[in-house]
């Protein structure tokens, strides 16, 4: 009985300790103080980003699309730590992208680990875990994030809310959920391209543009602003050389053919698809087929201070035909080099990038693409089309106002060591200071034997 | 007789036995073949990562994983060095002797426990003398370097106090480091499953030792992780004193 008694005793003492423990912990997650000791506070967050978290009055919610398995999860878990300690109402949910192929693809999710912020309805993608990214995505959440996208109208361009076959008016709606505004500027009302646009989209012009409007333009772009300008094979330039100057290009003459397309039944060679794409932001771990009805192929002619890269290439057997094609009857086309036709792989689409001349924002970028249909209501539904489109519309407005962070690393990230002084040092530790310890351990037990 | 000599007394029964120099010995070897590893793929890359703005360092890339190696070590190190402390002394009788002697049984453990601490604070101590064995080659984050120092100190100071803990419970030795080493991973791993399904907060990762460690080695003191290490040192003394106390009051 008394034993019992004991026993009894033990467990509810333990039992008592253990409870007033926890009350204590609960307590200490109250009131918590932290002490950031690193080099510039590494380990926490700038004033910079606190000024951003500062701005956002609702919750943000952060989804990661990253494997269970593997110590991603903990990794991001660990690195938006520093924004929740600093926001309560930030919240990270972790999606298994393999229960749901379909909607990844939907989403566009390609990488393990993407991320993906929403605020208020808003969301924007991560393409790196690092503070710089995560802060300005949510400064631009902050910021309102409706992206106006000003579509040049008036010239018989493609108008961005239209429904007829040629518009663009399938596309633009499912980008307007993304938190992009399409507006109408036609050069008739407003001299110059309104202050705040984001992004100027030339959409296939047939007729030509006046020469105010081609001015217009090309004073935007000298200011640092984002262009995308889809062109169609024409005979004419439609007044659009001064433009075309100013980026140093050419829209080849002759119309695109590839006789790689037979492959796929394609019986019309002037349909290039696209299965393979040249490495570049844009289409970066992109493997969706694209299908481009009558492209003009590019070039480049001088080189200026433009970085220029193609993002969209036409196949070795393609070139560029002069001769007419109808649509009604067979027609016999071919290689024709001494008419000057050029043999491919020939660019068409190409994506040009300089260090911004407008002070706020770093990078301006402009894609031109030989071909303007891909994106038309009747061709969007087709292989990546869609995909490619957001993708390049989410370059174009990938980069602006940027919250500058100052650079915070570590103090220590150069160790002058010659060779001599790391063989010292690796010996010593590795083999003397065991062995030395192994001695005194050896002689004391010795002397303890021998007594 | 008081708990410093109580410390002494055991101290002595660490430095006259094998068991410690050898455990001591192979493990710095062991760590300093780590510590050899991490310093080359340092050295490899420290030009390239030189050049990123917000690039980790000597501190964050072999110091703080260094200390890191030495947590995983620590999980069987110290049940190996603890688990005699009471039940071998037990076996041998010398418990009985010590509380025949009117030695009270909160001396006899925080004396024990005192003698771990700083046989664990040299191990601790030896240990970072590897990276800091380079202060005069680059800048160390000493900051970072201390608080994870203290991180490593709190992990070691609770974990003795567990091993100490289970030592008073176990009838063996090799029980009492087996019990300890059980315990140690479970409260370490506690959270993996909340983890994986995406929990955050809540008791269960407040519970676990991992979330308390992984701040502080960042560089980062917050009161609950202190709080959290020295509430399990409390809570496995204090057990450990009830458990002699009924024994002495068994006689």
């Amino acid at each position: 009985m008394r034993t019992l008694l004991g026993r009894l005793d033990g467990w509810l003492f333990a039992l008592a300790l253990l409870a007033g423990a926890g009350a204590i912990g609960y307590l200490t997650t109250r009131h918590v103080f932290v002490a950031d000791w690193t080099a510039g506070g590494r380990a926490s967050l700038s004033p910079e980003s606190r000024a951003v978290l500062g701005q956002l009055d609702g919750p943000v919610e952060i989804v990661s699309y990253a494997n269970p398995q593997g110590d991603l999860r903990p990794t991001i878990a660990g690195f938006l730590e520093r924004y929740r300690r600093a926001k309560p109402d930030l919240t990270l949910r972790f999606v298994d992208p393999q229960q749901d192929p379909a909607k990844m693809r939907e989403l566009g999710i390609t990488v393990d680990g993407a991320i993906i912020v929403h605020y208020r309805g808003r969301e924007q993608r991560l393409d790196e875990l690092s503070e710089r990214s995560l802060t300005n995505a949510l400064e631009r959440l902050a910021r309102g994030g409706e992206r106006i996208v000003a579509f040049v109208t008036g010239d018989g361009e493609r108008r961005a809310d239209g429904q007829a076959n040629a518009d663009l008016g399938t596309f633009m709606a499912q980008l307007e959920s993304r938190g992009m505004r399409a507006v109408p500027l036609n050069f008739a009302q407003v001299t110059a391209v309104p202050q705040h646009t984001d992004l100027v989209v030339l959409a296939s012009p047939s007729l030509a543009l006046e020469p105010g409007a081609v001015r217009a333009l090309v004073d935007y772009l000298a200011n640092g602003g984002n262009l995308l300008w889809l062109t169609e094979p024409a005979n004419s330039d439609l007044n659009l050389a001064p433009l075309a100057d100013t980026l140093g290009l050419r829209v080849l003459p002759g119309v695109l053919v590839d006789g790689g397309g037979a492959a796929l039944g394609l019986k019309d060679p002037r349909l290039l698809a696209l299965g393979a794409y040249p490495p570049h932001a844009i289409t970066r771990g992109f493997m969706l087929t694209t299908l481009f009805p009558q492209v003009a192929a590019l070039a480049q002619i001088n080189s200026n201070d433009w970085a220029v890269q193609d993002f969209l290439q036409s196949g070795p057997q393609s070139w560029t035909e002069f001769q007419p094609i109808g649509n009604a009857s067979n027609s016999t086309i071919r290689y024709d080099a001494a008419a000057g036709e050029l043999k491919g792989p020939l660019a068409f689409g190409l994506a040009l990038s300089r260090l911004s001349p407008s002070p706020d924002k770093s990078q301006q970028r402009v894609a031109v693409i030989g071909d303007g249909d891909f994106l038309s209501n009747t061709f969007l539904g087709n292989g990546g089309n869609r995909a490619l489109g957001e993708r390049v519309f989410d370059w174009l407005l990938g980069d602006d106002a940027l919250v500058s962070l100052p650079p915070r690393g570590a103090p220590d990230r150069v160790l002058e060591l010659s060779q001599t002084g790391l063989n010292i040092l690796s010996l010593g530790f590795l083999v003397a200071l065991p062995l030395l310890l192994l001695a005194i351990g050896g002689v004391v037990t010795w002397r303890r034997r021998r007594r | 007789m008081s708990t410093l000599a109580m410390t002494r007394l055991e101290l002595r029964r660490l430095f006259v036995r094998p068991l410690a120099w050898v455990l001591g010995a192979l493990t710095l070897a062991w760590l300093a073949w780590n510590f050899t590893l991490l310093l080359g793929s340092f050295l490899a890359a420290h030009i390239r990562l030189a050049a990123l703005p917000d690039g980790p360092g000597y501190t964050d890339l072999v110091a703080v994983p260094l200390l890191a190696k030495l947590a995983e070590l620590a999980f069987l190190v110290v049940p190996l060095l603890s688990m005699s402390a009471l039940a071998g002394e037990r076996r041998e009788g010398r418990l009985a002797l010590l509380l025949g002697m009117g030695l009270e049984p909160s001396r006899i453990v925080l004396g024990k426990y005192l003698a771990l601490l700083v046989w664990l604070l040299a191990w601790l101590a030896l240990v970072l003398a590897m990276p800091a064995a380079l202060a005069h080659a680059t800048a160390i984050d000493w900051g970072k370097l201390a608080a994870a120092t203290l991180g490593m100190a709190l992990l070691l100071a609770s974990l003795a106090a567990l091993g100490l803990a289970c030592s008073a419970f176990a009838s063996h030795p090799a029980l009492a480091a087996a019990a300890a080493l059980v315990l140690t991973l479970g409260l370490w791993a506690v959270n993996m499953g909340a983890q994986l399904a995406g929990v955050e907060g809540g008791a269960i990762n407040w519970l676990a030792m991992s979330s308390h460690l992984q701040p502080l080695l960042r560089g980062l003191v917050t009161s609950v992780d202190v709080a959290w290490f020295a509430l399990l040192a409390g809570v496995c003394l204090a057990l450990a004193i009830r458990r002699v106390a009924a024994e002495r009051e068994r006689g």
